[in-house]
Order: C-alpha cells, then structure tokens, then sequence
C-alpha cells in the first residue's frame, strides 16, 4: 500500500459542513472587544503613559515601550550560542498569559530578524503564542521582540518560582519584494504543459477541492527568478488552467514563499483560482518544496497580462540551542 | 486576515487535522469552533503566512489533545460520527489509524497530509524532533502489523 496516496484519499471526504461554517462565522461577527473592555484598556493606557521611567534596568525595555515596561518584571538573563546572545529582558505573566521582551545580539542579527516560530515557554500546559519584533539597535545589531503564550485551556500559570524560555533557530537577511513584475513572456507558456505526480500535495488554500485535485506542472529550469531563491519553474497548461509555478527550495530552511497575480494594460487585477503546494521530499537533505497558482483565463488572452508577485525571501536561518531560565516573582 | 477569510483559507485544514486526531466529527466540529474563535478573539499578528498556517495547526493539535483528555468527552462514537469508505484499503487503513493514540495521528497527519518533514512537525506540536522521529516510525511499524503489509 502507497500509505501517503491512501491517506490523502482517505481526507478527501473530511470537512466541514457548511452548518459549521455558518454557526462559526455568525459567532465571529460579534464585535472583538466589547465597549467596556475598549474603555478599561483606553483607561489603563492613559494612566500607564503617564508614568515616568522607573528603574536604570528598565532602560532598554523603556526605550521601547515605556508603558508595558511597568508591569514587566525585570530578568535581564542571557544565553549565548553560535556567536547569538539571547537576552531575556524582562517578563510579566498574568493569569494564563506569559510575555517577553528578548533581545537577540549577534552579527548575523539584523533588523528584519524572524524567530521562525522557534520561541517558546516551557510549563506544563498546552499553549499557543506568537511572537512580534518590536526594534532593532544598529549600533549594537541587536533586534527586539515581545513573545506571547497563553494556556491553551485557560490554566493559571503558577508564579513564585522557575521558568525557562527557548529559541531553536532564527531567520536573518529577510527581504520583501512587493508588487514586483516577473520578467516572464506569458504568451510563450500558452501551449500545455507536463504534469508530474508523486509529490506530497499541501493542505489549505482558497478552493480546497480545487487545492486537492489540481495537477502539478513537471518542474525545470529556471525560466525567471524575481526574487533571489525562488525562481519560477513550469508555466503552462493543465486541464484548461493556467499554472505557474515557483520553487521555494526547502521551506523548512528558509520559508521562502511568494504569491503571483496576473495583471493587464489596465491594471485590472486577476488573482488565482487557488494554490496548491506540493514537496519533494528527495533524498536525505534534496527537499524541495513548490507552490503552484491555478490561473482561469484563456491561452488567447495570455498575451494581454502581465505576472506579477509578492516575494519573501531569508538568506540564512541561524540554529542554536538558546535556553534561559529564570525566576519567576509572586505578583510579577 | 479577517476571521471568515481564515475559515475559507484554513478551515478544511484545520478540521481535517481535529478529525485525524479526534476520529469524530462532533469533536472535530468542537475544535473547529473553539480554533476560530480563539483566532477571532485573539486576532495575533503574523509574520507571514507559513507562521499564521502553523499557528493554526497547533492550536487545533493543542485544542484536539485538550477535548481528547476532558472527561465530559463523549466515549462513544456513533456511526453518524464517522467517516466510512467503500475501498477496502482506504478502510482497512482508516481502521488501523483508529487504533492508533492521538499523538501519533496527529504526526501521521501533518508528515503524509500537509507534507511537513520532522522537524517541522515538531516545531509545529512543541515536541522533539527526536520524539517526532520515533513516533512515527512506531506509528508506521503499528499500522504495518495492523495492515498485515510493509509500507
């Protein structure tokens, strides 16, 4: 039995009904922060920006936001790793809340630094959290971020004594391209193009029945690279769609991605049907993942429009075992 | 990214994960809510969408192991409440992952479905890769026994 074919049939049939999406979405459209809570965080912040700075330990923390500063309690315990110091600044925990300033110091930090998802808290408890960079320091090439955890199920976490904090990797030598045109003739691409099976087809994306059953063009050379690192490699037909696809090398290493729209003398737009992603896992470290966009227009028009892309792209994830724990105070 | 445009881009990913781990679709209906109502409530900040999609992987790993370990969780699951295929491999499969714990489902899932490698999926679940790797390598040996077959 092919396990991986097998299993993808099997998901065919699962998703929600359309009376789940309903009762969802009819439970989001309640407003996100009701009046109250609005005039208590309004409240809060007018008192909290009054405030002057406190202590010389805060300063770092100060300089970048002066109001949270005051319910964060100072740590300022550091690590250091492959040439990278992660310094935990300062932390606040409340409830089932966990938050941290950290500042990372290094020459391969720079100012558009990612922590890739790699940061996390260790308690007992499921958790979920996300992380936002807050600053760079050029002088000293460090980079700033606050990350935030919450209990998954609502569980206090307990105070009064340890924590410890980890980073696994970061992403350096970030860059965006927006807007940007791919230098590719579509007019040349009009005819039908090889398709290739056996590759592991992502989930997600517009059009999820559409994402599942969509071919993917044979991949090859280069025909253009609009960013550095994810060259476009098929365009063509299949099944009457257009597809172009991009390789993003392997997107566990750098999460290089990007996301194509045709666009014609005008300046109309026309977005994608859907976009499918598909990996080849090769052979020890040959991974290769791509992301193909389903284009419905005709070959005839093909001529009239122009691709276009926005490109995101890292030129070094930097690994290390980053572990700091420290205190935590009652109350903190 | 608004909340109903989450639900069209991720809400059959986010299912078949809560599915893959819960086997019920009354649960995975629970999970399901209880996800996007955490990203409506939360509304987190993303630095790009590979970050937003393993925010909602985990949190509908995370959400699935909680219902899966509550005792108000229904034991039983009635007909209605799952999937059924004609194929024989498809159910002999479906059969075999049943007998399966939750966490190695859920790796299952994420490595042969979303096309995550170890690593990913650890950094995704917040387990080791070294305890990715074992797992489902035991997750492959249990349902090679189960299907009688090498795979």
């Amino acid at each position: 039995m092919n396990i991986s074919e097998t299993y993808r049939r099997l998901n065919a049939p699962v998703a929600p009904s359309s009376r789940l999406l309903e009762q969802t979405l009819a439970k989001t459209r309640r407003p996100r922060f009701p009046l109250r809570r609005l005039i208590g965080i309004a409240a809060a912040a007018a008192v909290l920006l009054a405030t002057p700075a406190l202590a010389a330990q805060y300063h770092l923390l100060y300089a970048l936001s002066p109001a949270a500063a005051q319910f964060f309690q100072p740590v300022q315990r550091s690590c250091t790793d492959n040439g990278v110091t992660v310094e935990v600044s300062a932390v606040r925990v409340e409830g089932d809340t966990a938050q941290a300033y950290i500042a990372l110091r290094g020459d391969t930090v720079d100012a558009g630094c990612d922590l890739f998802d790699s940061a996390s808290f260790h308690f007992p408890f499921d958790q979920t959290g996300h992380c936002e960079r807050t600053g760079f320091d050029p002088e000293t090439n460090t980079a700033f971020f606050l990350v935030t955890t919450q209990t998954m199920d609502g569980s206090a976490i307990p105070q009064g004594r340890k924590m410890t904090f980890s980073l696994g990797c970061f992403l350096s030598g970030k860059q965006a391209l927006e807007g940007a045109v791919v230098p590719l003739a579509l007019a040349d691409h009009a005819a039908k193009a090889e398709t290739v099976e056996g590759f592991f087809r992502g989930g997600g994306g517009k059009n999820p029945e559409l994402v599942d059953s969509v071919p993917m063009l044979r991949p090859g050379e280069a025909l253009a690279e609009p960013a550095p690192g994810l060259p476009v490699t098929a365009a063509g037909y299949a099944d009457g769609l257009f597809h172009v696809q991009l390789c993003r090398g392997d997107a566990g290493e750098l999460d290089n991605h990007g996301f194509l729209w045709l666009e014609n003398r005008e300046g109309a737009r026309l977005d994608n049907l859907c976009s499918a992603e598909f990996t080849d896992l090769g052979e020890g470290d040959a991974r290769l993942d791509y992301q193909e966009f389903v284009f419905d227009i005709s070959p005839e028009d093909l001529g009239d429009y122009t691709l276009r892309g926005d490109f995101y792209t890292a030129a070094a994830r930097i690994d290390g075992n980053w572990r700091i724990t420290f205190p935590l105070e009652n109350g903190g | 990214m608004d909340t109903a445009s989450a639900v069209e881009q991720y809400g059959h990913m986010v299912y078949r994960l809560a599915y893959a781990q819960l086997r019920s679709r009354h649960d995975a209906d629970d999970v399901f809510q209880e996800v996007f109502l955490r990203y409506h409530r939360a509304a987190p900040p993303f630095e790009s969408e590979e970050h937003r999609k393993a925010w909602f992987l985990r949190v509908t790993a995370n959400c699935s192991n909680s219902l899966a370990a509550s005792p108000w969780r229904k034991r039983r699951v009635t007909l209605e409440d799952v999937y059924a295929y004609d194929q024989p491999e498809e159910s002999g499969l479906d059969a075999a992952l049943a007998q399966l714990p939750s966490k190695y489902r859920a790796v299952i899932h994420l490595y042969y479905y979303e096309g995550y490698n170890t690593e990913e999926t650890a950094r995704i679940l917040r387990r080791r890769p070294s305890t990715v790797r074992a797992q489902l390598t035991r997750a492959r040996q249990a349902l090679a026994r189960l299907l009688k077959e090498d795979l």
